[in-house]
């Protein structure tokens, strides 16, 4: 890529969204080296070597340039593994010393290789590829090819299958007597390649789904889609034909496979359990609950061990005794039609990525080495596969879960609805064990909301106050949030603790939304319908209210600014990003986009908002003006982010326009579940060999139509902020007698409390202005202080307090200072502003 | 990842009432009392420190033996004249000593019941007597405000103590030394004597008139009750006070140690016996009696608790066998060449070590959940035992996993009606039950849907239905009650809360004072 830029500086600042990590490890049949030591699976365009001892990746073989689709170990030397991709190449390895020996390119893509031959120095191939008569998708043939070594180019050879089923399972051949097997097209029909002619043999009602070759005698087993395998003997000759049925599976068999020797057969399908049978015998042995649906199954040359490829992108070593001595597992992508209803997350402790993974549990992915660290069982029940494949069960699934800053406490919130039985929901907070490396269950809540969860957010900590005990919101769609937190259950028994809801909160019976806790936890925002509501959360008290009154979309989300942009509240909605002032409240800027996503990072004042044209903009909620734009990210709609910090030292240098990615890096997952992150396109030298990175579109220089838009949307900015803060006020006084007018009158309390309600809206008017008179005030205060040489330190407190309490104090101060000093023109001002030509004195009264 | 079964979670909800604890188990073990009525107040209970723990009640005019086997009399030592007061073994459990209000101190022997010795000279009724720790002595508390000490052998008094002010009520000799005996009195002191010197060695003011003292065997710590309170005296602090309990609200009149030291059990007239926490000092349990407890004793291996009572009610309770326990030793006793066959047995290098699992114990319908028999499954939940047991949520735990697998309709389906009439009758109970009120609406639904060809032909199944009508109908009286309470109480809340602002604001006045600062101006 470097190569095709003409300037150097340009290409350090072409930033490109890449694939990152956790790619499918399942989508080839699991390959044993000869010795057993080695695994090899093809995971994207790479073929990964794992140690079938230490369960380590110790190699990656890179060279495809699309996804890798048939491993085979080379039968003249096997030491060497052949690699076949849809790139339409054929790759010869040394895996060993990692080195690609040999390669030789085919017309066409490549699906399955059937056979690898040497003869007389030359390799005849039999690969299996899309049929080029029809464009239909599942139509394939096996052709036969002549390697030619002088050119590395494949020729021609024969066709063995004209038609058959595009699937490498279906298609394999005899190692003994030269026949091949394969699958009609609409899979009804046994098809045999022998002797240069082909025979049929026609299944009634069902279609295979996967044929294995026995590896001494002739016959073969094929697995049907209803649970049965079939023996073939003596399939060569039409009228000899034999076959017996085998039957154990309930569902469909997704793959089959004779041991080296033919004495076993091992079957997977749907059940998630490994069956072995003993040739031509009615003896089984069964390994079940394997976790998740078997794709792929093989045997090691020295039977002493069996692989098995599961759904849920993870590959298990079994022995032949049927235990389990190996995981490998890749990031597992959940069966969710969008997405992970829990989103992306991040594990403080391990810097690892959280999301769902399997039914019920949830993944922690490591992403800097690319493995997954471990799965939690959230749910804690049984998987049990659908008695029908058109009818699947409902699973409990995780729908929210939220971790703490330190990686201390993790909750989660399961919900089980079919739509016709009640529902069942838990709320579970799980307690980090030190000891033990993982989290413990600590408490469970059935049924924390009457209807399901809509957010789950912990409160961060703040350093300054020591005792603070973890809090979490969770907003339910029953129009309630509720503040839960951690007592103490100590009894003389036992040392313990539990979470108990502490209060629950509602507003005028709107929809709940979002829930953001400010950067030290000190205000809680809850989003009801349209409306941002402002709460104290030790006391569950209402402090404010926003409500933008030109756009009355509900509010999706809803953020906190951090570091320097604490006292900003970022806020979208279907077409509108918001960023309110916490000081004025006020609109500081909005713009109009589309907002789906948004993300802060925990470490910087920086924010991401992805939108629904799949634009992203990485901006600091105090300038409208964005730090980072980078357009048409994906194809798919993203659904989730993260910003994840760095483990090492951050590839992002002082210069570049990922500075602002120097911290943490922002992660993102589509609705086809790809992970996909923004980086540098000149890093993948330097980066090690896990990283693989695909672009999807690159990023244009700065055009002059997107110089005219950030304009454009700049200056509407800024027109826009002083009718916000009008409004805002006018929102205010105009809800309060709104409150007022829809409460029946027996509803309503005594007037006494209505006065500071009115008290405030008289107050809030005087924001704005009010706030710069402070300034100048304080600054003639240290003028005269100085003079009179009276205590500094009671300025360093007026210069920092922006606290409304503190405003009371400067006419005091007065009181002192005016002991000394003659009476001037500085000292009038103040006192006018002191005596308030505002309302300013009682505010201290009103707001405690 | 290949996982073993996951059993069934059975749902817990939290308790309302009681927790569970380990202590409240253990104290619910106790079989139903047996009760035998007196003639008098049953002053005073005292268990035989050696086996068979044989115990001695003090009433009216007599001392009986019990057997603690049968708790039956086996004894009665009835050569008082008057009322007689704190019979009490010697720790060898021959010997039994008890004062009356003949002013006079009388020993006996245990196995024949003759009296063999009695010490006179007090001049009012004797409250307490107890054996000192060398065997040979005996002391004795009276209402003349004295404590003396005797010598058995020659029927003498060895030491008298007059510094009581007022009646000597109770007294304990230590366990751990032979000369130190502690006596309450109520002149609301606490005495401790050494009978080697004359004069006491430490007082402590209780504050009520003591009624009863007990000490730890190490002589370091002592416990007096007195009025509604349990004081707890360091005895080598020089008898400094580490708690009080006041957890009684009449006064306490008995004290004892039990689970070998480890709990304090206080009986009051109030009815109650206490149970603490001899390290915390908290209460763990709490047993009702029906009447004012005058006495209580727990045998040595805590089999018994007896308690006495005014209106002469005497309470025995048993602790139940446990027969767990006995099923693990019979496990345990395998012969020793069994046991031992494949434990020393090392493998050698090569060998495949194939490891023996234990099976998992699983509940029943955890066994056919696995075999995915749902329908049996679902008879082990409506189990009478599981059911009669008070465990309905195990039964509805089990609903619950049906319906997660959708196999509930099919379990459901082709039952007969017998069948159905315990579901009905399961779901009657519980459906009003808050924790289990959506399960069961779901399977009352179900049910409904299942057989409503057989509604309506004046079977068992409309009996059924109807009272299921009922129960609710009643269900949504009782909830429209709670409305209208909550509707009230919401009132009397927005109704209160206005009070709270105006308070906060006179808290800030002083600031007000401030503001306008005319005094300013004027300088």
């Amino acid at each position: 890529m470097a190569t095709t830029m003409p300037h150097v500086d340009i290409v350090d600042d072409k930033p490109i969204v890449c694939l990152r990590a956790g790619e499918s490890i399942v989508q080839t049949k699991p390959v044993f080296s000869h010795d057993t030591k080695c695994l090899f699976c093809g995971s994207g365009s790479a073929v990964k070597v794992y140690s079938t001892e230490s369960g380590e990746c110790v190699r990656e073989l890179q060279a495809h340039t699309d996804k890798v689709t048939c491993l085979m170990l080379n039968p003249a030397n096997k030491l060497q593994l052949i690699s076949s991709g849809l790139d339409a190449q054929v790759f010869f390895w040394d895996y060993i010393d990692g080195v690609m020996l040999k390669s030789y390119t085919f017309p066409q893509p490549l699906f399955g290789l059937v056979s690898v031959k040497i003869s007389g120095g030359q390799f005849y191939f039999h690969v299996l590829q899309s049929s080029p008569r029809k464009q239909c998708f599942k139509e394939g043939q096996v052709v036969g090819y002549k390697g030619v070594s002088k050119d590395l180019k494949a020729t021609i050879q024969g066709v063995i299958f004209e038609s058959c089923a595009l699937d490498a399972k279906t298609v394999d051949m005899g190692q003994k007597d030269d026949y091949f097997a394969g699958v009609s097209t609409n899979r009804k029909e046994l098809l045999i390649h022998y002797n240069k002619k082909c025979i049929k043999y026609k299944m009634q009602y069902v279609e295979i789904t996967c044929v294995s070759a026995h590896p001494t005698e002739l016959s073969l087993a094929t697995g049907c889609s209803d649970g049965k395998i079939y023996y073939w003997y003596s399939f060569t000759n039409e009228r000899q034909m034999v076959k017996s049925v085998y039957h154990w599976h309930a569902l469909a068999v997704l793959d089959l496979t004779f041991s080296p020797e033919g004495s076993f057969l091992l079957s997977g399908g749907h059940e998630c359990t490994l069956v072995k049978w003993q040739y031509e015998t009615h003896y089984k042995d069964f390994k079940p609950r394997l976790g998740s649906p078997i794709t792929h199954v093989t045997c090691a040359p020295d039977n002493l061990l069996y692989a098995v490829s599961h759904q849920d992108n993870g590959i298990h070593l079994l022995r032949n005794t049927l235990d389990i001595c190996q995981i490998y597992q890749g990031l597992t992508k959940t069966s969710f039609s969008h997405g992970n209803p829990v989103g992306l997350l991040c594990d403080p402790r391990s810097r690892a990525l959280v999301t769902n993974g399997r039914p019920g549990h949830l993944q922690f992915y490591c992403l800097h080495n690319d493995r997954q660290l471990f799965n939690l069982d959230i749910v804690r029940q049984n998987y049990i596969s659908s008695e029908n494949l058109e009818q699947p069960l409902t699973v409990t699934q995780i729908t929210k879960a939220a971790i703490d800053e330190r990686g201390d406490w993790l909750a989660t919130y399961e919900l089980w609805d079919d739509g016709e039985m009640s529902p069942e929901m838990q709320l579970k907070f799980w307690h980090y064990d030190e000891k033990k490396q993982s989290y413990e269950m600590n408490t469970v809540v059935d049924r924390p909301h009457d209807k399901a969860l809509c957010s789950l957010t912990f409160r961060p900590y703040n350093s300054s106050i020591r005792s603070m005990l973890p809090l979490v919101v969770s907003g339910g769609q029953d129009c309630r949030f509720k503040l839960w937190t951690l007592v103490d259950d100590t009894d003389i028994y036992r040392f313990n603790s539990k979470w108990t809801c502490d209060s629950v909160g509602f507003y005028r019976e709107m929809d709940t939304g979002a829930t953001a806790f400010a950067e030290d936890g000190s205000l809680l925002a809850v989003v009801f319908g349209s409306t941002i509501t402002l709460w104290d959360p030790d006391t569950n008290v209402l402090r404010t209210t926003f409500s933008s009154s030109f756009d009355k979309k509900n509010v999706r989300q809803v953020l906190f600014g951090r570091k320097s942009c604490c006292h900003l509240l970022v806020a979208t909605t279907a077409w509108q990003l918001t960023v309110w002032n916490l000081l004025t409240c006020s609109v500081q800027w909005s713009v109009s986009i589309g907002a789906v996503v948004l993300v802060d990072d925990p470490l910087t004042k920086y924010m991401s908002v992805f939108t629904h044209t799949g634009d992203l903009h990485v901006f600091e909620p105090a300038n409208s003006q964005p730090v980072f734009t980078q357009t048409q990210v994906s194809k798919n709609d993203v659904v989730s982010a993260v910003f994840i910090p760095h483990k090492e030292e951050s590839p992002f240098s002082a210069k570049g326009r990922l500075l602002w990615q120097r911290q943490s890096q922002l992660y993102f997952m589509t609705k086809e579940q790809d992970l996909l992150t923004v980086q540098y396109d000149a890093t993948e030298n330097s980066t090690d060999g896990y990283i693989k990175k695909t672009p999807i579109k690159q990023n244009l220089p700065q055009s002059a139509l997107s110089l005219l838009m950030s304009k454009h949307r700049k200056s509407g900015a800024k027109d826009r902020k002083h009718e916000h803060i009008d409004m805002s006020v006018g929102i205010k006084e105009t809800q309060f007698i709104q409150q007022m007018c829809s409460m029946s009158a027996t509803a309503q309390p005594p007037l006494p409390d209505f006065c500071q309600a009115f008290l405030e809206t008289r107050l809030s008017k005087g924001t704005a202005p009010r706030a710069e008179a402070m300034v100048i005030d304080d600054e003639d205060d240290d003028i005269d202080d100085i003079d009179s040489g009276l205590q500094l330190n009671i300025n360093a407190d007026s210069d920092s307090d922006m606290e409304v309490t503190e405003r009371s104090r400067p006419p005091s101060r007065k009181k002192e200072s005016s002991e000394n000093l003659s009476h001037s023109d500085v000292d009038t001002k103040k006192l006018d502003l002191a005596l308030g030509k505002e309302y300013r004195w009682f505010e201290s009264l009103v707001k405690p | 990842m290949a996982t073993s079964y996951k059993k069934t979670s059975i749902k817990t909800y939290p308790r309302i009432t009681e927790k569970e604890t380990s202590d409240n188990i253990y104290w619910k073990q106790l079989e139903v009392p047996i009760t035998k009525k007196e003639y008098g107040a049953i002053t005073d209970i005292d268990f035989s420190p050696t086996e068979p723990y044989n115990y001695a009640v003090t009433n009216s005019t007599r001392v009986q033996i019990y057997s603690s086997q049968t708790n039956q009399i086996t004894r009665t030592l009835n050569r008082f004249r008057e009322v007689a007061h704190c019979g009490s073994f010697r720790d060898d459990g021959r010997l039994l000593v008890a004062g009356s209000d003949e002013a006079q101190v009388k020993l006996f022997d245990t196995s024949s019941g003759s009296m063999l010795r009695v010490f006179k000279g007090h001049d009012g009724p004797v409250n307490v007597t107890r054996f000192l720790q060398d065997r040979v002595r005996v002391m004795s508390g009276s209402n003349d405000r004295s404590v003396r000490v005797w010598d058995v052998p020659s029927e003498k008094p060895l030491m008298i103590y007059d510094e009581h002010e007022d009646y000597v009520r109770c007294g304990v000799s230590s366990m751990a030394s032979t000369d130190i005996i502690l006596t309450g009195s109520y002149d609301h002191t606490v005495r401790m004597f050494d009978t080697r010197v004359k004069g006491s060695a430490m007082t402590v003011d209780h504050g009520y008139p003591v009624e009863s003292l007990v000490m730890f065997p190490h002589g370091s710590i002592f416990m007096s009750a007195g009025g509604n309170v349990i004081k707890v005296w360091d005895a080598l602090a020089g008898g400094r006070l580490l708690a009080t309990l006041t957890n009684h609200h009449k006064t306490v009149t008995a004290l004892a140690f039990c689970s070998k030291y480890q709990r304090l059990l206080s009986a009051s007239l109030d009815r109650h016996v206490k149970i603490y926490d001899v390290a915390s000092y908290q209460v763990v349990h709490t047993l009702d009696y029906p009447g004012a407890i005058l006495s209580l004793a727990v045998a040595p291996d805590d089999s018994l608790l007896v308690v006495g009572m005014a209106d002469g009610l005497l309470s025995i309770k048993k602790r139940k066998k446990d027969e767990g326990e006995v099923l693990v030793k019979k496990k345990k006793k395998a012969s020793f060449r069994y046991t031992l066959a494949g434990k020393t047995h090392m493998p050698h290098q090569g060998d495949l070590v194939v490891e023996h699992k234990r099976r998992e114990h699983l509940a029943k319908y955890d066994v056919y959940f696995r075999k995915f028999q749902y329908s049996k499954a679902l008879d082990t939940a409506f189990n009478p035992k599981l059911t009669l047991f008070n465990r309905p949520e195990i039964t509805v735990s089990v609903i619950q996993e049906l319906i997660r697998r959708g196999a509930l309709r099919a379990a459901l389906a082709g039952r007969p009606h017998s069948y159905l009439k315990i579901i009905m009758k399961f779901i009657r109970r519980h459906i009003t039950d808050q924790r289990f009120a959506h399960t069961l609406t779901d399977v009352a639904n179900l049910l409904i849907d299942l057989y409503s060809d057989q509604i309506g032909q004046g079977t068992e199944l409309d009996h059924q239905l109807d009272q299921l009508k009922e129960v609710l109908g009643y269900e949504m009286l009782y909830m429209k009650d709670l409305l209208e309470l909550m509707g009230a109480m919401d009132t009397l809340f927005s109704a209160a809360t206005p009070l709270a602002t105006p308070s906060n604001d006179t808290a800030t006045t002083p600031n007000i004072d401030l503001t306008p600062s005319t005094s300013a101006q004027a300088v």
